[in-house]
C-alpha cells in the first residue's frame, strides 16, 4: 500500500506542477497580448502626432537609418523592425498605405525602406511555412514599395508554392512596378488556366503601368501571349501605339485578329478605323462580330470624311450570313443617328422575312424603347 | 482698417474606420478648418445638425446609415440643403461616381486618396460657398 499511496503523491505533485506551468504559460499569454494591444494603440497614437510632419508636402524630407529629418531637423527616430514595437509600428503604416495615395504615400514609403523596415518584411519571403510566405507577400503589396520588387519578381518566378507565387504577383501588381510586367507576362507561356486568370487580373489592375509592355507583347510570337496582351488592353481601355494591334488584325490567327479588334474598339483607337473596315470581310464570323461592335464603340468618325464607307461596312454588316453579326451591325446603326437609322429603314422595307429586315426592326425596337424608357426617366425625376 | 479675421470654416469627417477618419481629420485640419468627427451615419447627421458645417465628408460604406442615405437626409432638409457634401469612399465605379453626385455630391474622392489633394478639393469646395 504505502509504495501505492507515495506514486499517488507523485502524480499529484506532478499534475500540480503541470497546472502551474500551464496557469503561468497562460498568465503569459494573457499578458503579452494585452501588452501588444498597448503597443498598437500607442503606435497608432504615435502615428498621427510623430509623422505629422510628414502631411506637409513642402516640407523637405531626409532620413538617414531609422532617424527621419524634416528641413534638417530630427522630427522622429523609429524603433528598430523588430520586437513588438517594431511589428506594431510595421502594421500602423501598412493599414494606413492602403488608403493613402499620392506624396504621403512616396514619404512614408522612404521611411520605411531607410528605417529597414521592407528588409525586415522581405525576410519573411526565405520563410519555409507557406502561410508567412503569403502574408509577407500581402504585406509587401500593401507596402508599395519598389525595393520588395525583384525579391517578389523571384518568388514569383521560383517558389514551389502556386498560392505564393500568385501572392507575389498581386503584390507587384499593388506595388505596380514596370519592371514586373515583362516577368508576369512570360510567367504566362507555361501557365495553368486559374494561374493565366490572375495573372491577367493583376495585369489589367496595373493599369496605365502595364500599357506600354503589354502593346509590345502584342507582337510576341507566341500566340496566347499576343492574344492575353490584347484582352488585357481591351480590359484596360488603352494602348500606348496603336500600330502592333493594327498589324494583328491581319494575323494568321483568328483569336488573335479577334482580340485586336476588341481592344481598337476599347481603346478609342479612331485612327485605325480604316484598318478595322478592312478587317469587317474577315472570314472568321467571331472575328467580324468583334470589328462591328468596336466599330459601335468608335461612332461615325465625320470629322475623318470616312462616314459613307463606316455606314457602307455596318451596311454590309447587317446583311452577314452570321446572326450575331447582323445583331452588332443593327446596334451600330441605331445608335448612330439618322444616317444609320435611314440604312436601318431601308432594310425594313427589304423583302418580308429577309435576315437584314429582322435584324433592322428589332435594333429599331430597342432604340425606340430606350430613348421612351429614357424620356419617362426624365418626366418622372423632374415633375412639373 | 484691418480686415475682420474670419471664423475657421466647420467640416464634419464621418467615416467608420479609426485610422482613415484620424487621418481625415487632420488632413483637413491643416487646411485650417474645425473639424467634428463622426464614427458612423447616424451620428454624422447629429453633429450635421449641431454643428451646421461649411462642408461634410462622408464616406459611404459606413454602419446604421450609409453615405448615401445620410446625403439624401441632408439634402431634404431645408436647413441643412445647402451645405456641400463630399464623398470619400472605395466605391469608385462609374455608377458609384454618378450616384455621389445623383444623391447632391459636391465632390467624389475615390480611396486611396492623397491627403494634399484632398486639402485642395477641401479649398476648392469651401471657395465655392
Amino acid at each position: 500500500m504505502v509504495p501505492s499511496l507515495l506514486s499517488l503523491e507523485h502524480v499529484l505533485e506532478g499534475l500540480e506542477i503541470a497546472l502551474f506551468v500551464l496557469l503561468l504559460g497562460m498568465f503569459a499569454m494573457r499578458s503579452l497580448r494585452v501588452r501588444r494591444a498597448e503597443i498598437a494603440a500607442r503606435a497608432r497614437d504615435w502615428m498621427v502626432e510623430k509623422m505629422l510632419p510628414l502631411f506637409d508636402g513642402d516640407a523637405e524630407q531626409r532620413c538617414e537609418g531609422r532617424k527621419v529629418f524634416i528641413n534638417d531637423q530630427l522630427v522622429v527616430e523609429l524603433p528598430p523592425p523588430r520586437g513588438l514595437w517594431g511589428d506594431a509600428i510595421r502594421e500602423v503604416f501598412a493599414d494606413h498605405l492602403v488608403f493613402i495615395t499620392g506624396d504621403l504615400r512616396n514619404r512614408f514609403v522612404n521611411v520605411l525602406e531607410e528605417a529597414g523596415y521592407i528588409s525586415a518584411v522581405m525576410r519573411g519571403l526565405k520563410s519555409r511555412n507557406v502561410e508567412t510566405r503569403i502574408k509577407t507577400c500581402m504585406l509587401l503589396g500593401a507596402m508599395h514599395s519598389r525595393l520588395a520588387v525583384p525579391a517578389l519578381i523571384e518568388v514569383f518566378g521560383d517558389d514551389p508554392d502556386p498560392f505564393v507565387r500568385i501572392g507575389a504577383a498581386e503584390a507587384l501588381g499593388a506595388i505596380g512596378s514596370e519592371v514586373a510586367v515583362a516577368p508576369l507576362l512570360a510567367a504566362l507561356r507555361n501557365p495553368t488556366r486559374w494561374q493565366q486568370v490572375r495573372v491577367a487580373e493583376v495585369l489589367s489592375h496595373m493599369g496605365m503601368t502595364a500599357v506600354s509592355a503589354l502593346t509590345e507583347a502584342v507582337e510576341d510570337p507566341d500566340i496566347r501571349i499576343a492574344a492575353l496582351a490584347l484582352d488585357i488592353l481591351a480590359d484596360i481601355g488603352w494602348m500606348s501605339d496603336f500600330a502592333p494591334a493594327e498589324r494583328a488584325l491581319k494575323h494568321e490567327s483568328p483569336e488573335v485578329r479577334a482580340r485586336a479588334a476588341a481592344a481598337l474598339g476599347r481603346g478609342g483607337a479612331m485612327n485605325s478605323i480604316t484598318a478595322l473596315f478592312a478587317a469587317a470581310t474577315d472570314a472568321a464570323w467571331f472575328v467580324r462580330v468583334r470589328v462591328m461592335k468596336a466599330l459601335h464603340a468608335l461612332g461615325a468618325p465625320a470629322h475623318l470624311g470616312l462616314n459613307e464607307r463606316y455606314f457602307a461596312v455596318l451596311d454590309a454588316g447587317l446583311h452577314d450570313d452570321v446572326w450575331w453579326v447582323r445583331r452588332h451591325a443593327a446596334e451600330a446603326l441605331a445608335d448612330n443617328g439618322e444616317p444609320g437609322r435611314a440604312v436601318l429603314g431601308r432594310a425594313m422595307i427589304e423583302r418580308v422575312g429577309s435576315a437584314a429586315r429582322r435584324a433592322a426592326v428589332s435594333a429599331l425596337q430597342r432604340h425606340v424603347l430606350l430613348s421612351a424608357s429614357r424620356l419617362a426617366g426624365a418626366a418622372i425625376s423632374s415633375p412639373a | 482698417m484691418p480686415d475682420k479675421p474670419r471664423a475657421k470654416p466647420r467640416v464634419v469627417v464621418a467615416d467608420d474606420d479609426n485610422d482613415i477618419r484620424r487621418l481625415v481629420q487632420i488632413t483637413v485640419a491643416n487646411a485650417g478648418c474645425d473639424v467634428t468627427s463622426a464614427p458612423d451615419g447616424e451620428s454624422a447627421l447629429q453633429a450635421v445638425r449641431e454643428v451646421m458645417p461649411d462642408l461634410v465628408i462622408l464616406d459611404v460604406l459606413m454602419p446604421r446609415m450609409d453615405g448615401w442615405e445620410v446625403a439624401k437626409e441632408l439634402k431634404r432638409d431645408p436647413k441643412t440643403a445647402g451645405i456641400p457634401i463630399m464623398f470619400l469612399t472605395s466605391k469608385g465605379q462609374e455608377n458609384d461616381v454618378l450616384e455621389g453626385f445623383e444623391v447632391g455630391g459636391a465632390d467624389y474622392v475615390v480611396k486611396p486618396f492623397s491627403p494634399r489633394e484632398l486639402q485642395a478639393r477641401v479649398r476648392s469646395v469651401l471657395a465655392k460657398r
